[in-house]
Parts: C-alpha cells; sequence; structure tokens
C-alpha cells in the first residue's frame, strides 16, 4: 500500500472527527451532506469566472456558497409547516443540479465529473505532486489533509468552547448574549471549507461519513466531552486503517471500503450499547 | 417536436416518474422524512450492482429488486437505530448512508474486474440516463407507476391520518407499524425506479421539490396532493422541453433546475395567511 494514500486518509480522518462534532451533537448531521453536495456551482462558477481551478479560488467559491446554502436553508426552515428534512433536501438537490448543469454545459472544461464528486478515488493522490520549483515535495494530497488536521485544531481550541454551548443548549446560548445564528453559520463555513478541500480526494460520501459516523459511534458510549473526543479519533484512525489494509488485499475502492469499514464500527457500537443497556436494565429489576 | 417518438418517451417516462413520486412525497413530507428518500437512493446501489452480478446483465427487474431491498433494508436499520438509541433521525440517517452507499462503490469496483462486457455503462446507468429513455422503460414505470397510486388510493384515509398524528392514529387504533410499513415500501419502490433514470442524488428533488412547493401554497391536504402532482408534472415537462432545445443538457438536472424555479416563484407567492400564528 502507498503510504502517501495511508497517510491522507489517517490525516483526513482525523481531522474530520474533530470538525464534525458539534454536527452530530447539535443533530444535523445532514447539513453535511447538504453541504457537500451543494459546493458543487460554488467551485464551478468560481471556475468559470477566472478560469482556472486554484485552491484560493475554491475557498471563495466554498465560502460564498456555504453562506448561501444556510441562509436558505434556514430561511425556508422558518416557514411554518416546512420541515427541516424537506427545507435542507429541497436546498441541496437544486444546487447539486445546477452544479452538474453548469459542468455539462459552459464549464465543461473543468476537470470534474459527477462521478469523482460522488465517488473521489483516494488512490489518485500520488499522482497529484505539489512541487517547489523542481523539488518534489510529496503528494499533494497529503499536503492538504495534513493542513486540515491543523485547521480543525485550530477550530477547536478558539471556537471550541462556544460551539459546545452553542451545540447543546441554543436557547441557553441565546439567554446568555451568544447568537446561535452566527455561531452555527461560522461553523458551517468552516465545513464547507473543509469539505471543498478534501471532497477531491476521497469523494463527498466518505466526507460526510468521516465527519459523523467515528463521533456517532464514539457518543454511544462515552459520557464526556473529552473521552467522546478521543474515542472518535482512535475509531476514526482504527477504521480507516482496517479499511485500507482491507481494500488493498482485496482490490476494491478504497473510499468505498473505509465508509463501509467505519459503518461496520458503527453497528458494533450500538450492539454493545444495546447489550449494554439491557443489562442496566435487568440490574435494576 | 412533439411529432418526435424520443421526445414523446422521455417526456412519458418523466412525468411518470414525477408522478409516482410526488405522490408519495408528499406523505415523506407530512412526516418530516424527506431525506429518507436520498438515504434509500444511496443504500440501493449495492443491492443493484449485486442484481447486476448475479445475472451479469442490466435486466431492469433484477436490478430493480435487488436495489429495493437493500434500500429497504437501510430504511429499516435507519429505523432500529432511532428506536434503540438516543441518537436522532439525522445521524441515523448518515450512518446508514455512507456505509450502504461505500458498500455499494466497493461491489461496483468488483463487478468492473469481472470479465462479462457492458459494465463499464454501469455506474453511467446510476446516474442517470432520462434522455435515454425507451418504450420499453416507460411501459414499466407505467406498471409501476400504476402500482403505487393504486396502493397510495387504497390506504390514502390511513397514511393521511398517520402522517399527521400518528399517535392519535394508533388510539383509534389504525395498524400504524404497518403503514409505515406500506409507506417506506412505496417509497423505496418510487426511488429505485426513478434512480435509473436521474441518478442517485436528484431523484430525491421529485421526491421533495413537489411537495414543499406545493406545502407553500395550500391549505389542506387534498390541495397540497393535486398541487404536489402539477408542481412535478410542470417540472417533467419543463425539464424534457428544455433539454430537447439545448439536447446538450442534462434531462435530469433540467428538471430539478426547473423545479427549484418553480420553488422560488412559489416562496414568492406563499400563503402568508399559514405563517400567521407563527
Amino acid at each position: 500500500m502507498d503510504i502517501e494514500i495511508f497517510f491522507t486518509a489517517i490525516f483526513l480522518s482525523v481531522a474530520a472527527s474533530i470538525s464534525g462534532i458539534y454536527m452530530v451533537l447539535s443533530q444535523k448531521s445532514m447539513y453535511g451532506d447538504a453541504l457537500s453536495h451543494s459546493l458543487l456551482p460554488g467551485i464551478v462558477l468560481v471556475f468559470l469566472i477566472t478560469g482556472e481551478r486554484s485552491f484560493f479560488g475554491s475557498l471563495i467559491g466554498a465560502l460564498f456558497t456555504g453562506v448561501l446554502v444556510s441562509v436558505l436553508i434556514r430561511r425556508l426552515e422558518g416557514i411554518k409547516g416546512i420541515y427541516s428534512d424537506a427545507a435542507i433536501g429541497g436546498v441541496f438537490v437544486v444546487f447539486f443540479a445546477l452544479g452538474i448543469l453548469l459542468i455539462s454545459g459552459p464549464a465543461e472544461g473543468v476537470d470534474l465529473d459527477q462521478d469523482c464528486v460522488l465517488f473521489g478515488e483516494i488512490a489518485f493522490v500520488p499522482i497529484d505532486r505539489w512541487t517547489i520549483g523542481d523539488y518534489d515535495v510529496g503528494a499533494r494530497g497529503v499536503w492538504i489533509s495534513l493542513f486540515l488536521v491543523l485547521l480543525a485544531l485550530t477550530f477547536h481550541l478558539v471556537m471550541g468552547r462556544v460551539m459546545k454551548f452553542v451545540s447543546f443548549n441554543s436557547e441557553f446560548a441565546r439567554s446568555r448574549g451568544v447568537n446561535p445564528e452566527i455561531w452555527n453559520m461560522i461553523y458551517h463555513i468552516f465545513i464547507s471549507i473543509f469539505i471543498v478541500l478534501s471532497f477531491e480526494l476521497v469523494g463527498v460520501i466518505l466526507i460526510l461519513s468521516f465527519l459523523v459516523t467515528p463521533i456517532a459511534a464514539s457518543w454511544l458510549v462515552s459520557g464526556n466531552m473529552k473521552r467522546l473526543i478521543f474515542l472518535s479519533l482512535t475509531l476514526a484512525a482504527a477504521s480507516t486503517s482496517t479499511g485500507l489494509v482491507a481494500a488493498d488485499a482485496l482490490d476494491v475502492s478504497i473510499s468505498g471500503t473505509i465508509a463501509f469499514m467505519q459503518g461496520v464500527t458503527f453497528f458494533v457500537f450500538l450492539s454493545y450499547y444495546s447489550l449494554a443497556k439491557k443489562r442496566s436494565i435487568r440490574r435494576l429489576h | 417536436m412533439f411529432q418526435e417518438p424520443n421526445f414523446l418517451w422521455v417526456f412519458a417516462g418523466s412525468a411518470l416518474l414525477a408522478i409516482s413520486a410526488s405522490r408519495v412525497g408528499v406523505f415523506v413530507f407530512l412526516q418530516n422524512k424527506s431525506l429518507s428518500g436520498d438515504v434509500i437512493s444511496h443504500s440501493l446501489l449495492p443491492g443493484m450492482v449485486i442484481g447486476y452480478l448475479l445475472s451479469g446483465e442490466k435486466n431492469f427487474w433484477l436490478l430493480f429488486m435487488g436495489g429495493f431491498i437493500t434500500g429497504y433494508f437501510a430504511q429499516i436499520l435507519t429505523e432500529k437505530i432511532i428506536k434503540i438509541s438516543f441518537l436522532k433521525a439525522d445521524v441515523a440517517m448518515a450512518v446508514v448512508l455512507t456505509m450502504f452507499y461505500g458498500l455499494g462503490v466497493v461491489l461496483l469496483t468488483v463487478a468492473e474486474k469481472l470479465p462479462y462486457g457492458n459494465q463499464a455503462g454501469l455506474s453511467a446507468f446510476l446516474l442517470g440516463k432520462a434522455a435515454a429513455l425507451t418504450n420499453l422503460d416507460v411501459g414499466m414505470y407505467a406498471v409501476l407507476t400504476a402500482l403505487i397510486l393504486a396502493f397510495v388510493k387504497w390506504s390514502e384515509k390511513a397514511l393521511i391520518t398517520v402522517s399527521f398524528d400518528s399517535t392519535y392514529a394508533k388510539a383509534i387504533g389504525l395498524p400504524v407499524g404497518r403503514i409505515n410499513t406500506l409507506l417506506t415500501s412505496l417509497l423505496t419502490g418510487a426511488v429505485v425506479m426513478g434512480v435509473q433514470a436521474v441518478g442517485v442524488v436528484l431523484i430525491s428533488a421529485l421526491i421533495i421539490l413537489p411537495a414543499l412547493g406545493s406545502r407553500l401554497i395550500s391549505a389542506s391536504i387534498r390541495q397540497m396532493t393535486s398541487y404536489a402532482m402539477a408542481i412535478s408534472l410542470l417540472m417533467s415537462a419543463g425539464g424534457t422541453v428544455i433539454s430537447y432545445i439545448y439536447p446538450k443538457m442534462p434531462t435530469g438536472p433540467i428538471i430539478v433546475v426547473v423545479g427549484g424555479m418553480l420553488l422560488i416563484v412559489l416562496y414568492l407567492f406563499r400563503k402568508k395567511t399559514n405563517e400567521k400564528y407563527e
């Protein structure tokens, strides 16, 4: 197995389990799905305007679409009779369709396709090199995912306290003069940046799995935030490495195998949780 | 354009899909489960690939059955997670969706390595091919749509009661569990049928957008159902006409974007009286 693929996957999974935690805790996991699909038109539009795909162009596209999508979803949710599920789904499918239209029409030259956005292929990571001058410093994917780890850590250290506050009890936060909407918006921008930098490496579905599954699994068995974070980091790294090894042995899609392994890990924890619950009920009687 | 047989088949096919999806979508919307269409559409990938692996060809009914089984199973798993743990629907959906889709992608790479011929088209097949609908597809869609509409008609009263107030439905002795099973099967059927035409992501649009749009302007369930049907027909008509005029544009995404524009219009003309009680 290629060592660069290994590091990209591990870094990404670690960065995602630090980043996704507030999304899971505030019961907005499907926002990750929505944001990841909606970013497509933003990226393509920036490509159309600037004529190339660049790091900062993608960031600006992500920023803009992330804000727009969260505002639209909030707007729709605010109408009486419209449920959050429908609002989230309604917005992201239209954005995604717009992105596909742009790709197949005006922005034909952009090297992105529906396949690549949905599936991603981490096996291509070693091909895309990052060179400074003539010197090859490694695969671009490794550096991007390492950067994402640092970004996630910074976000966690700087905004962790207030985000915890907002995602556990937004009413209480509001009563203490913290506006949850602004913080959620900042968080959505952060997630959008995360997704836009990583989706080409592994595909949006695996990103969603990285952002949600290990955290959900460890939430089942941990009583406080610290343990939750440590356990989810461990789980993310463990299921990613087993997924990588399995994919290597069977010679199948790496992204798919990792996503599946994460799910299996979750269900192992769920059965442990349900057994423990049953046992504790029996003990009570 | 209207003499063109190909245009008519594409229009008929997408209209049938849109009608059945919107009919089921209204009830799904009322239960705040709109995103489960998305979960199902991603989760049927492994089943469809298994159906393909078993037969070695793209047989509509085998793929349909395979997709139906895993899509339905995914929905059951999602509900199970919500039932036995404190996790909410959003987490359960994200976990199940990514797991099944991951498995599907793995199986897809297995299928691509097999010796028999036309597997290359399989992923394209799963991303939608609305512009290539043939009279055969349309025939099968017609059968399935008739089935779905008949089931909805047959259980409409119960579905409405359960969707609005399941506690009340239970209290008056309706078999809530069985009715929900029926709704899940209908939803899965509509999704599996549509996914081959418009693709994994955009089939959710046919479920969600008509119900969402009609909710903005309707005051009763009867109105909501008929408006949703009208919106879905407008979407598919607009989409097929535009993609006929600009053949480079894929039909599925255009249908969805037309739906998005309709949504904006309906948002501007929404019934403000509904909001007064907020």
